[in-house]
């Protein structure tokens, strides 16, 4: 039995030596990439590499927003604001319960309107439609059944006069600048079809008219380790992925797609939680399978600012959803897994999705429960345990750490002693704590997965720092 | 033994990553503070320079062009010209000629630098307007040489510098020389909105005019679209290129043209190919149909109204678009608003009262 036990440990040691360095080393090299990107990017500004003026295609952003009363009424000011000069501005207002839709028909001066929509992909039917032609773009607001936010978003595409379209959520602000940067992509690379944008948390910033007036980590010690998390793999992992055109993600925060692409592959799949993803996936799919040139970029400079919980309880509902949404596009494609048809989509970011991402708090359950086991029949080396964790630890805080910092001198700002203090505590107990906790939480996310599946939650709102 | 092993190597790495971060940090203080210092200080001295007409001075001259062999040298040079062309035009304007002369001198050495480093002196060139005053034999083989290159960038700011020389054999050159090598063809917009900020425009279009059918379709389409924005004066060669092109790319960039620019003559191609429903033709009788918004006559009312019932949602769209554009009478148009045809009902329905609003706002 003893011998059995010291075989299974073993076995466990060298699959998660493998694991780890596996980790380790993905980690290392998107740091280094993201580093090595940002760094090319900052050069390009500072010696004028760059287009000479804004080259306008034209754009539909589509905002689709549920109970979103709080917020949707500065996020449309704010889009009145990008300089910008050829885009429109479409709300699906997927059947609130709230008052999101007459707050935009108050403060917009909104009409309704009888307008014909040509449906491409299948919705829920929409119930009105208000326009407002006073505006610096056009502003249309659709009201319509309930149907998810995937739904929407195809609501949304229908209604859609550009060929190209933004996604992004209601709680969420754009920069200035962030429709000219992530349009960028699409005049340099006439293939490429999709482009994500940069997320950041809000939560600490202080924006007006589409300006950063000023930026310091979140006050919230949830939202700062989120925000250290977000830059880590934003603008390591990503950055990474794009150079080999695997990007498996954009984020339903922000991304641009190519209209008629999108409809080709049946637009968003409302029977997911994972819409954002989900689709980005079919993508890949679609032009491989059609030997399609094709590219998904990221534009690490085109921002957007979104709202992340504070509290441990909402961050934990959105962790759920996330995991769900991952586990249901991963199991729906599970076709590309280690696929070289599927190029370095199959071979390589399939699996690290499925690895780290999907698998991973199984995984790293499974390590603690060996540990426990070992503890108790005695097989533990504590001392070395204590001393590779540690050094686990200070690698991941360090990693994090570069990718924040390597964004925050090429946009050539300062750090305070104070800040560089709260980023290095809040990233000890991102890495200490609170990856192991979201870990147990994604675990259990399964739990009633069939009853919540496609479960949002209440999600609490509130309004950003504006001047 | 493996495990230590591993434990050891990482150990080592995370100290690596610790003096990287430390040696990022203090470059970057350095920068913020010594080296802004220094950008500034030069800056004044390059300015100092400038309006005492550097060129008099030759060996202020040969030290002025060694320092501006390092990029960022060059920068703080471009800035400091920045600041006289902004605060002393007439003396800027007394002095680049010579400067860009000058300037000349830089480009052996930067072919030699990174792509990102010509680009940045193709840059200066432009925005000063440098090519004007240099010798086209040294300066044009180096923007065309940039113009080869497969970074945007470098053919974007080589593009800018030839268009700010004001050459339009030049300009020639540079789109024949990328007609011919389509994978460095940028996107249209960019073509075509940065051929618009070419100064000699009408002595540019009877040049591009007479080279046209030489062009690839795609660039024939660019050009045709960069002189729809530039200029009203072709509508007979315009007319020309419609009625005998075969490619329908090329026949939707004339009809614009004439849907921007009134004449009348356009008139029988745009109602004939507004009502012929083709098959893959639609694009042509949609362009047609939204053109014919500017062209009001009992035919054209006819043609709109009959597109209106079109079996493609876009030609039905730009029907009822036109017609609300217009200003057509309602009772008009009563056979379509109280007759049985839903669709076309809505859709005209709709765009009157689209057109209507935006009149109302003034738009």
């Amino acid at each position: 039995m003893t011998d059995a036990f010291r075989f299974f440990l073993e076995c466990i040691n060298l699959f998660f030596i493998i694991y780890l360095i596996g980790y380790s080393s993905f980690l290392f090299l998107s740091v280094v990439a993201g580093a090595i990107e940002l760094y090319r990017s900052y050069r390009l500004e500072q010696l004028h590499n760059k287009l000479w003026q804004s080259y306008y295609i034209p754009v539909s952003i589509l905002v689709p927003a549920y109970n979103e009363e709080v917020t949707v009424k500065d996020t449309v000011t704010s889009l009145l604001n990008l300089d910008y000069k050829l885009y429109e501005i479409i709300v699906i207002d997927d059947g609130s319960k709230d008052k999101t839709s007459q707050v935009l028909i108050d403060a917009f001066h909104m009409e309704r309107v009888e307008r014909p929509i040509r449906h491409l992909i299948q919705c829920q039917p929409e119930e009105e439609i208000y326009e407002c032609p006073n505006q610096k773009v056009p502003i249309t607001l659709i009201r319509k059944k309930n149907g998810g936010k995937a739904d929407s978003l195809n609501a949304g595409i229908n209604a859609a006069r550009y060929p190209w379209f933004i996604c992004m959520d209601a709680d969420s602000i754009l920069q200035h600048d962030s429709l000219e940067k992530i349009v960028r992509p699409v005049l340099e690379d006439e293939n490429v079809i999709a482009v994500g944008g940069s997320v950041r948390p809000a939560n600490g910033v202080v924006i007006k008219k589409g300006h950063v007036i000023k930026y310091r980590l979140p006050r919230n010690i949830i939202a700062r380790m989120q925000s250290l998390e977000y830059d880590r793999s934003f603008l390591a992992a990503r950055i990474l992925l794009d150079k080999i055109n695997a990007n498996m993600i954009i984020s339903g925060a922000f991304g641009l797609f190519e209209k008629k692409t999108v409809i080709a592959v049946g637009g968003y799949d409302s029977s997911t939680m994972g819409e954002d993803m989900e689709l980005v996936v079919r993508l890949h799919e679609f032009s491989r399978m059609n030997r399609k040139p094709y590219k998904i970029d990221f534009a690490q400079d085109a921002i957007c600012w979104s709202q992340t919980p504070e509290k441990l309880s909402e961050l934990c509902k959105q962790r759920k959803r996330w995991q769900r949404g991952l586990f249901q596009c991963m199991w729906g494609h599970r076709k590309m897994l280690a696929n070289p048809r599927y190029g370095a989509v199959g071979l390589l970011s399939y699996l690290y999705f499925l690895l780290y991402e999907l698998l991973s708090p199984f995984i790293e359950l499974l390590g603690v429960l060996t540990m426990v086991l070992s503890v108790r029949m005695d097989m533990l080396n504590v001392k070395f345990m204590l001393v590779f964790l540690a050094c686990y630890a200070l690698y991941g805080i360090l990693l994090t750490l570069t990718a924040y910092f390597s964004r925050i001198y090429t946009i050539d700002q300062r750090l305070s002693f104070r800040e560089l203090i709260r980023a290095i505590t809040a990233c000890f107990f991102e890495t200490t704590f609170l990856r192991f906790y979201l870990a147990f939480v994604r675990v259990t996310a399964f739990v009633g997965y069939k009853k919540n599946k496609l479960s949002w939650g209440k999600l609490e709102r509130k309004k950003m720092n504006r001047i | 033994m493996i495990a230590q092993l591993v434990i050891v190597f990482y150990f080592i790495v995370c100290v690596g990553i610790i003096m990287f971060n430390c040696f990022t940090e203090v470059i970057s203080r350095y920068r913020s503070c010594v080296l802004k210092r220094r950008e500034q200080r030069y800056c004044e001295e390059y300015r100092e320079l400038f309006l005492e007409n550097i060129t008099e001075n030759k060996k202020q001259e040969k030290r002025l062009v060694k320092e501006l062999h390092s990029t960022s040298r060059l920068l703080t040079f471009s800035e400091a010209l920045y600041k006289v062309e902004n605060s002393m035009p007439e003396q800027f304007q007394q002095g680049i000629a010579s400067v860009s002369r000058l300037m000349e001198e830089l480009i052996p050495v930067y072919k030699r630098k990174s792509d990102m480093e010509k680009a940045c002196l193709a840059y200066v060139f432009a925005i000063f307007h440098m090519t004007k005053f240099q010798a086209k034999e040294i300066v044009f083989p180096f923007l065309f040489d940039l113009l080869g290159n497969k970074s945007l960038y470098c053919r974007e700011n080589a593009l800018r510098a030839l268009y700010s020389s004001e050459d339009i054999h030049a300009v020639m050159q540079a789109l024949t020389f990328l007609d011919a090598n389509e994978q460095l063809l940028p996107h249209e917009k960019i073509l075509t909105d940065g051929l618009l900020s070419f100064d000699k425009k009408e002595e540019l279009i009877p040049l591009l005019w007479k080279k046209l059918s030489e062009f690839h379709p795609r660039m024939q389409v660019n050009l045709l679209d960069y002189i729809r924005y530039a200029s009203s004066n072709w509508k007979d060669e315009m007319l020309s290129m419609l009625e005998t092109s075969q490619d329908m790319e090329i026949q939707i960039a004339c009809v614009r043209y004439f849907g921007r620019y009134q004449d009348e003559r356009s008139v029988s191609f745009l109602l004939h190919h507004a009502e012929e429903e083709k098959e893959g033709f639609w694009e042509l009788q949609n362009a047609c149909i939204s053109a014919l918004a500017v062209y009001p006559g009992p035919q054209t009312l006819e043609i709109l109204k009959k597109e209106t019932s079109s079996k493609n949602w876009y030609v039905r769209h730009n029907a009822a678009k036109s017609l609300a554009v217009l200003n057509t009478d309602r009772e008009a148009l009563a056979d379509i608003l109280q007759g049985n045809d839903r669709y076309a009902k809505e859709m005209l329905e709709y765009q009157l009262d689209a057109v209507k609003a935006q009149r109302r706002e003034g738009l």
